[in-house]
């Protein structure tokens, strides 16, 4: 118990002073700080880039035909879409961009934090009166925090497109018909909310990594471990943050 | 060791002690390195040499004793100070500890843009390109760490250590597992890079480097500081 409010101190600590060095970047960058960031923006937002697509695309197809069916034995029509919209735009989207970034860029933070410790660079970049923190989590904090929100923003709408055509081929509602009802209302809303909760995951899995690739000094072994336990607790924290929203959303009328 | 540290001593350890594991691996070490001198550890593997270069640079707390570094003493002294302290040294680590991601010119310049007055970019490239030729890397100039021997990785830390004319320089075990002809082209590029005024703690496990280089030498024997 003690290890882990250690750990969650730790990476509230990485997270604060991650944001505090976001100023001084800007201002003083980094030797060769903008490369770590394009190498960090690839690799948060580029190379997932297809496999999410993909991934938005056949859930959409999932929904779809889920909904088309249920359209054929019911006649919510306003209920059933207005469900599948707070689902996939305020829920689905984020959720699955966090788990991507956890499963991708988190892992990959670890593992670089875990062998610059075992390479003697942490200890080099701090010998040069550097800090480890903004050399190596920084870049991937900004280009994380940056891109979740696009590619929630993405991967909503790449879902809603498919589920609509899924929807036409299964059911009465025409393409058209299922997008204006879904677009519409307070989907501003629960679209601005998904963006905003891809941000707070983007952080967690960033805070997440760091914690774990910190924890490796000496020991290469622990290296796979901390991986597989920076992806684990990632989608375990992203998943705890949904549920307190949720509770507070509920709380909040 | 009186409280008042002699204004050319650049860095001194005071009954420093360090227990690792439930194992006391620094004993009472009292080590003081003064501006212009070479002091050189000699020890076996194991006997606590990189450890002793870790607590110089603030990279490992000791349990006991302190450590006074540029005057100041650094017992208490928070991240910014000692990042302001390892500003005015130039440390070398026994694997090199190259940046995987920088080539071997962007490696060495690393301390120049990090120094707290960085300078123009022509004066950076200027002195990039002198530590290249003095350092025998103009080839490899673009290489990757990976890419690079292991002579060729320990002469790229030896020029990044000393690019910025340091007033400390701490070498660990640097010549360590080179052939003869390597660890030679390494001790003469050491000692033609070396600013006269800077003072030089040299830790390593060669006896002959020890005589050679050293002003000053002692012996580390399981974490004990010992005379010649």
């Amino acid at each position: 118990m003690r290890r882990v409010i250690q750990d969650i101190g730790y990476g509230v600590y990485v997270v604060l002073a991650c944001l505090r060095l976001l100023p001084v970047v800007a201002l003083r960058p980094e030797p060769f700080g903008y490369r770590r960031f394009l190498a960090a923006f690839v690799e948060v937002g580029l190379r997932p880039f297809p496999t999410l697509t993909l991934l938005a695309a056949l859930i959409g197809i999932i929904v779809g035909v889920g909904v088309g069916e249920a359209l054929t034995v019911l006649n919510f029509e306003v209920l059933l879409v207005e469900s599948v919209r707070a689902i996939v735009l305020r829920e689905f989207a984020p959720l699955l961009v966090g788990v991507l970034i956890a499963g991708r860029s988190g892992v990959l933070l670890t593992a670089r934090l875990g062998t610059m410790a075992l390479a003697e660079e942490t200890d080099a970049i701090l010998a040069m009166g550097a800090d480890p923190l903004r050399h190596a989590v920084l870049p991937v904090l900004a280009a994380a925090m940056l891109l979740a929100p696009l590619i929630t923003a993405w991967c909503g709408l790449t879902t809603i497109a498919f589920s609509a055509v899924a929807v036409e081929w299964n059911s009465n509602m025409s393409t058209p018909q299922f997008l204006e009802m879904m677009l519409t209302g307070d989907a501003g809303h629960a679209f601005l909310y998904g963006l905003g909760k891809s941000v707070v995951f983007a952080v967690l899995v960033v805070a997440t990594a760091t914690v774990h690739g910190t924890r490796l000094v000496r020991d290469a072994s622990l290296l796979p471990r901390m991986a597989t336990d920076t992806f684990t607790h990632a989608f375990l924290a992203i998943l705890g943050v949904t549920a307190l929203f949720l509770v507070l959303d509920t709380y909040n009328g | 060791m009186d409280d008042v540290m002699p204004i050319s001593t650049l860095a001194a350890l005071e009954h420093i002690g360090l227990v690792s594991h439930g194992r006391r691996v620094l004993d009472d070490v009292e080590l003081a390195v003064a501006a212009g001198e070479t002091v050189v550890v000699q020890g076996d593997n194991g006997a606590g040499k990189s450890l002793l270069l870790r607590v110089i640079a603030g990279l490992a707390r000791a349990s006991e004793g302190r450590v006074r570094l540029f005057g100041s003493d650094m017992s208490g002294a928070g991240p910014a100070s000692w990042a302001a302290a390892r500003r005015r040294m130039g440390i070398a680590f026994q694997n090199g500890g190259l940046l995987n991601e920088l080539t071997v010119a962007e490696n060495i310049a690393y301390p120049l843009l990090m120094a707290e007055n960085r300078p123009s970019p022509r004066a950076v490239a200027s002195k990039l390109e002198h530590a290249l030729i003095s350092a025998g890397l103009y080839r490899v100039a673009d290489a990757l760490p990976w890419q690079l021997s292991s002579g060729q990785v320990r002469l790229t830390a030896l020029a990044r250590a000393t690019v910025a004319e340091p007033e400390l320089v701490l070498l660990d075990d640097l010549f360590a597992g080179l052939d003869d002809d390597a660890a030679l082209e390494m001790e003469q590029r050491f000692l033609a890079s070396r600013n006269p005024t800077a003072g030089v703690l040299l830790l390593t496990s060669e006896a002959a480097l020890a005589e050679r280089c050293a002003d000053r030498r002692l012996r580390l024997e399981l974490g004990v500081l010992r005379g010649p």
